[in-house]
C-alpha cells in the first residue's frame, strides 16, 4: 500500500539528511508503528506519506514515495487527499473550521463530494468514532481527547485508504488516549485501514502494532515485526526495559503476554504472589500494602529528616480557584514537604494546571497559601520567582530572546545571579553544552525544557512546579528529567509535577495526589496510589500484580539485584 | 443593517431610542443559546459612551449658544489661535436637543450594528456567500479562526511573563509579549494551511475552466458599483443615475460570479436553507430602510427637528420603523438562529 523505495529527505538548509536511503513497504489493513527518539525524523517521515514533505515543507526528496501506486512526487497533498488522511500533532492548530460537523464536512466539501452522500458520511463518521453527540458543538470547547476524535473523524470522512497519525496521545490523560487508540485499533481491524502512526509513548499501542520503523537517528530506518525490533531499539517501553533486564529473548508486546512470560521465566515468583493471592481475600493487598508501605515511610522520614534543615514547605488550605461559572480547583487542602517530590494526576480538565498556578501565586484564587513562610500572591513577581517557580505546559511561552546565550544572559540578571549561572545550570541539565548561539525556536523539546528549567531554577526557589513536562519528551530525555527531579527533591526543595504519565510518575513520585473536578480524591504514598488504580497504574505494576513493583528499580531489587542486562 | 441605515437618516431622538429597542429586543430573544450576550452589552455600552461624550462636549465645547439657557458654566478664556471654540459659557436647551439626537443617531447605529453582529455567525454568514468567493473567504475563515486563539495565546504568555519576573520596562514588558505570540500566530497559520493543503483544499481548482470574461466583467462589475456608490452618496441630484449604475454594476457580479463559479467544483455540507423565514427577516430590514427614506422624502423636517422641543412628536410613518425593525421577533421563534 506504502512504498518508500531508497528515500533520502534533506530539509531545506539542512547539511545531513533526515532519512538517508530508507526502503520499505507496508502492507495494505497493517498497522504500522514507527518510533525513534526526538528529532530522528519521524514527523518527516510520517509528512512523506501524504507529500506534505516535500511539497508544503519544501525539503529536498530522493527517491520515490508511492501510495496505492500514487507516486508524491508528481502528487501534491491535496490531490492524494482522497486517498491519505494525516492529523498532525496538535489537533486544535488543524482545525479549519469551528464546529464540529462542519470539521468534519470540510474535506469532503473540498473534494466535491455531492451533499446528500456527504450528509449521510458525516452520520456515519460520527457514530464509528463515537462523538455524535458532539456534532454541534464547537472545538474550542472540547477537551483534548475529543478534539482528537474529531480531528481523526474529519479525515476519516473523506474515506481514505491510509491513515497516518502523529503523535495522537501525546497530550491526552490515560484514559482519553485509551480510547482514541481503541478507535484506531478498531479503524485496522473492522474498517481495513491502513494506519501509519508515530507514537512517544508506544507501551500503549505496541500489541496492536503489525509492523515497526524504527529510526535510530542516522538516517537509516529498520522495520520488523515488533517484539524482534523493540528488543533492539533506543526507545525502550517498560516492558522492552524489563525484557531486555530479565534477559527474555522477544519483548512482550502487553500485560497479559508479560505476565506469562513472568510466570514461564521465573516461577518462584508465582509461587510468592500466589501464595500472596491465596492468603485471604484481602490479605494479599494488606501484607504487601504494609510491606511497601513501611519502605514508603521509611524512604519519606529519612527525606524530611535531611529537608529539615532547609527551607519550609508548601502549606494551603481551602484553596480555590474559578474562572467565571466554573470552579477548576475546589476548597484544596494540602500540605507538600521539602524533599518530597509530588506527582498530581487526574484526567484532561481535573484542575491540575489551575492548583499549580495558584501555588505559584500566579493565578487568581481564594484560600490560604503559604509557601516557605510567605504568600506569592502578595509579593512582587521577582521576589515570587526566588520563592516558587513554575515551568508551564507551554514552556516556550517564557522565551522570546533571539538566542540561547541571550537568554541566558537575561536570566542572570533577572534573578540576580552570578553571570554565566544560567548558562552552567544548562549544562548540567542538558548533559551536554548547547551552541550558544542558537536560536531557541529551533531547539528540541527536551533541550527548550532544559533551558526553561534553567531558566527558572537559576534563580534557587525553595517550590518547584513543573505542568506536563513529559509532553514531547523521548524515554532517555524523560530518564534524564525524572534524575534531575530527584536531585533537586535531596537538595530539599518542594518538587510538584502535573503529568499524565503514568510511567513518568512512577519513576520520579514519592507521593501521588489525584484531581477530579477540582478536588483532591486520593492522596498518599505514590506506590499505593498509583498502583491502586486501574488508570494510572504503570504497567510493570499490571504485570507483577500483586506484588507492589512499580518500576524496573523495584523489579531490580525484588528480583535480588542480578546485574544490570545479565541473562538470567 | 436596514435599522442601522434607516437611523442614519434621521436626529429624531425619541425615533432612534426606539429603533435601538428594538434592534435590542431582537437580539436578546433570539441571540444563539448564552454565547454573544456579553458582546451585546459592550455594544449598549459603546452606545451610551457615545451619547454621553457627544453631550458633554456640546455642554463644554459648543458653538451653537442660542436658545434657552439653561446653566451657565464658567468661560475659560482661550489664547487667539483658538479663536472660534469657547470652553464653558452657557449652555442651552436648543444646543443640548440637537447634540442629544445626534448622538442616539450614532449610538442607535452602533447598536443595531452590534445586534447584526450577535445574531449573524460570521462564519454563518461566510458560508451563503457565492462560492466563486472561496478563496477570499477561506482566507477570512482562516483570520477568524486565529484571532481569537491568538487573543488566548496573548494572555497565556502574560500569565507565563509574570513566573519569570525580571522585565521591568515597558517597551520591554512589550516586546516579551509582541515576539512569542507573533511567532505562535506565524505557527498557527502554517499549521492550518499545512492542515488545508492535507486535507484536499483547491484539489477540485481547474484553471483552465475559468473563461476570460469572467475576469472582465467582474472588473466592469467593480467599476459600475464604485461610480454607482459615488453617485447615490456624494452628487447631488444624481441618485438615479447612480442608482442604475448600482443595479448593472450587481448585475455584472452576479454574472461573472456564475463564470467563475465553475472553475471550483467543491460542495457545500448542508448549506443554509434560504426558506420563508430568512425571506421575511430581509424583507423587515429592507421595508424598514424603504420606509424612513419615504418618511424622509415626505417630511424633511420632521425626521431632522430643530425646534427647541426635546421630544418632537414622531409621525405615523416615523413609528413604523422600530415596528419593522422588531419584524423578526413576530416571524421567528425562539432559539431559532436567526
Amino acid at each position: 500500500m506504502i512504498r518508500f523505495d531508497d528515500v533520502s529527505v534533506t530539509p531545506a538548509g539542512a547539511a545531513r539528511p533526515v532519512l538517508h536511503h530508507v526502503s520499505f513497504d507496508v502492507a495494505e489493513g497493517d498497522l504500522c508503528l514507527v518510533l525513534g527518539r526526538t528529532g530522528t525524523g519521524k514527523s518527516t517521515l510520517l509528512a512523506a506519506i501524504n507529500g506534505l514533505v516535500p511539497h508544503f515543507t519544501g525539503a529536498t526528496l530522493g527517491g520515490v514515495v508511492t501510495v496505492a501506486g500514487r507516486s508524491t512526487r508528481d502528487h501534491p497533498p491535496r490531490r492524494l487527499a482522497a486517498l491519505v488522511g494525516y492529523v498532525g500533532q496538535d489537533p486544535l492548530r488543524g482545525f479549519v473550521t469551528d464546529r464540529v460537523e462542519d470539521e468534519i464536512a470540510y474535506g469532503m466539501e473540498q473534494l466535491g463530494i455531492s451533499p446528500t452522500a456527504m450528509r449521510q458520511r458525516v452520520e456515519e463518521t460520527c457514530d464509528l468514532l463515537g462523538i455524535g453527540d458532539l456534532r454541534h458543538r464547537t472545538l474550542a470547547t472540547l477537551s483534548g481527547g475529543q478534539q482528537q476524535r474529531v480531528a481523526i473523524a474529519s479525515v476519516l470522512a473523506a474515506q481514505p485508504r491510509v491513515l497516518v497519525l502523529d503523535e495522537p496521545t501525546s497530550a491526552l490523560d490515560p484514559t482519553a488516549a485509551g480510547d482514541v487508540l481503541a478507535a484506531i485499533t478498531s479503524l485496522v481491524r473492522d474498517v481495513g485501514l491502513t494506519v501509519v502512526l508515530a507514537e512517544h509513548r508506544i507501551e500503549r499501542v505496541m500489541q496492536a502494532a503489525d509492523q515497526i520503523v524504527w529510526l535510530p537517528g542516522d538516517g537509516t530506518a529498520v522495520t520488523g515485526p515488533g517484539p524482534e525490533v523493540l528488543g533492539r531499539a533506543d526507545v525502550r517501553p517498560p516492558l522492552a526495559s524489563l525484557a531486555r533486564e530479565l534477559g527474555w529473548p522477544g519483548v512482550p508486546l502487553d500485560v497479559r503476554e508479560a505476565r506469562r512470560a513472568v510466570r514461564r521465566e521465573h516461577p518462584d515468583l508465582v509461587a510468592r504472589t500466589s501464595v500472596a493471592v491465596t492468603t485471604s481475600d484481602g490479605g494479599a493487598s494488606t501484607s504487601e500494602a504494609a510491606d511497601g508501605g513501611a519502605a514508603t515511610s521509611a524512604r519519606a522520614t529519612g527525606i524530611s529528616v535531611a529537608g529539615a534543615t532547609g527551607a519550609a514547605g508548601v502549606t494551603v488550605s481551602g484553596l480555590t480557584v474559578r474562572y467565571g461559572a466554573t470552579t477548576a480547583v475546589d476548597r484544596v487542602d494540602l500540605d507538600l514537604r521539602p524533599g518530597q517530590v509530588t506527582v498530581v494526576m487526574g484526567r484532561n480538565g481535573a484542575g491540575k494546571s489551575s492548583l499549580l498556578w495558584a501555588l505559584a501565586g500566579a493565578a487568581p484564587s481564594s484560600g490560604t497559601l503559604d509557601v516557605a513562610g510567605a504568600d506569592p500572591r502578595t509579593l512582587p513577581p521577582h521576589r515570587a520567582r526566588r520563592l516558587v517557580t513554575l515551568v508551564p505546559q507551554t514552556a516556550a511561552d517564557l522565551i522570546y530572546l533571539p538566542t540561547v546565550a541571550a537568554e541566558c544572559g537575561q536570566a542572570d540578571r533577572e534573578s540576580g545571579a552570578t553571570p554565566g549561572a544560567t548558562a552552567r545550570l544548562l549544562e548540567h541539565l542538558d548533559g551536554e553544552a548547547l551552541d550558544p548561539t542558537m536560536d531557541p525556536g529551533d531547539l528540541s523539546e527536551g533541550q527548550r525544557l532544559a533551558l526553561v528549567l534553567a531558566i527558572q531554577l537559576v534563580a534557587r526557589p525553595a517550590v518547584v512546579l513543573l505542568d506536563e513536562p513529559t509532553r514531547g519528551l523521548d524515554y532517555a530525555a524523560k530518564a534524564r528529567l525524572a534524575g534531575h527531579l530527584r536531585a533537586l527533591g535531596r537538595e530539599g526543595r518542594v518538587v510538584a509535577v502535573a503529568t499524565h504519565d503514568v510511567e513518568f510518575a512512577a519513576e520520579v513520585a514519592d507521593r501521588a495526589v489525584v484531581l477530579a473536578d477540582g478536588q483532591v480524591i486520593a492522596d498518599g504514598p505514590a506506590r499505593e496510589v498509583l498502583a491502586a488504580s486501574p488508570a494510572y497504574a504503570p504497567q510493570l505494576a499490571k504485570v507483577f500484580w500483586p506484588l507492589p513493583w512499580l518500576t524496573l528499580d523495584d523489579v531490580r531489587a525484588g528480583l535480588g539485584a542480578p546485574p544490570t542486562g545479565a541473562p538470567r | 443593517m436596514g435599522a442601522a441605515a434607516a437611523v442614519s437618516l434621521t436626529t429624531h431622538p425619541l425615533l432612534a431610542v426606539l429603533v435601538a429597542a428594538a434592534a435590542g429586543a431582537v437580539a436578546l430573544c433570539r441571540r444563539p443559546a448564552g454565547s454573544a450576550a456579553r458582546t451585546w452589552w459592550l455594544y449598549v455600552g459603546l452606545g451610551a459612551t457615545i451619547v454621553v461624550v457627544r453631550l458633554v462636549f456640546q455642554a463644554v465645547l459648543g458653538v451653537n449658544r442660542s436658545g434657552t439657557v439653561l446653566v451657565t458654566l464658567p468661560r475659560v478664556p482661550l489664547p487667539a489661535w483658538a479663536a472660534g471654540i469657547s470652553l464653558g459659557g452657557p449652555v442651552t436647551t436648543d444646543a443640548l436637543a440637537l447634540a442629544l439626537g445626534d448622538a442616539l443617531r450614532l449610538a442607535a447605529v452602533v447598536v443595531c450594528v452590534g445586534a447584526a453582529a450577535v445574531l449573524a455567525s460570521p462564519r454563518r454568514a461566510l458560508r451563503s456567500v457565492p462560492a466563486a468567493l472561496g478563496e477570499a473567504t477561506t482566507a477570512l475563515a482562516i483570520a477568524m479562526a486565529v484571532a481569537p486563539q491568538l487573543l488566548e495565546s496573548a494572555a497565556r504568555v502574560r500569565r507565563a511573563r509574570r513566573l519569570r519576573g525580571g522585565a521591568t520596562r515597558r517597551l520591554q514588558l512589550l516586546r516579551t509579549v509582541v515576539m512569542p505570540v507573533l511567532g505562535d500566530a506565524v505557527d498557527r497559520s502554517v499549521s492550518i494551511a499545512a492542515a488545508m493543503d492535507a486535507r484536499g483544499y483547491g484539489a477540485t481548482h481547474d484553471a483552465r475552466r475559468v473563461p476570460a470574461a469572467a475576469a472582465g466583467l467582474s472588473g466592469v462589475a467593480l467599476a459600475l458599483l464604485g461610480f454607482g456608490a459615488f453617485a447615490v452618496l456624494g452628487i447631488p441630484g444624481a441618485g438615479a443615475l447612480g442608482a442604475a449604475c448600482l443595479v448593472a454594476g450587481a448585475g455584472c457580479a452576479a454574472g461573472s460570479m456564475t463564470l467563475a463559479r465553475r472553475r471550483l467544483a467543491v460542495t457545500r455540507y448542508r448549506p443554509v436553507a434560504w426558506t420563508g423565514v430568512e425571506w421575511a427577516i430581509t424583507a423587515c430590514g429592507v421595508a424598514t430602510f424603504a420606509v424612513a427614506v419615504l418618511a424622509a422624502a415626505g417630511d424633511p423636517a420632521a425626521m431632522r427637528p430643530v425646534t427647541t422641543d426635546l421630544w418632537p412628536m414622531p409621525t405615523a410613518v416615523m413609528l413604523a420603523v422600530p415596528l419593522l425593525v422588531a419584524g423578526p421577533l413576530a416571524v421567528t421563534t425562539p432559539g431559532a438562529a436567526s
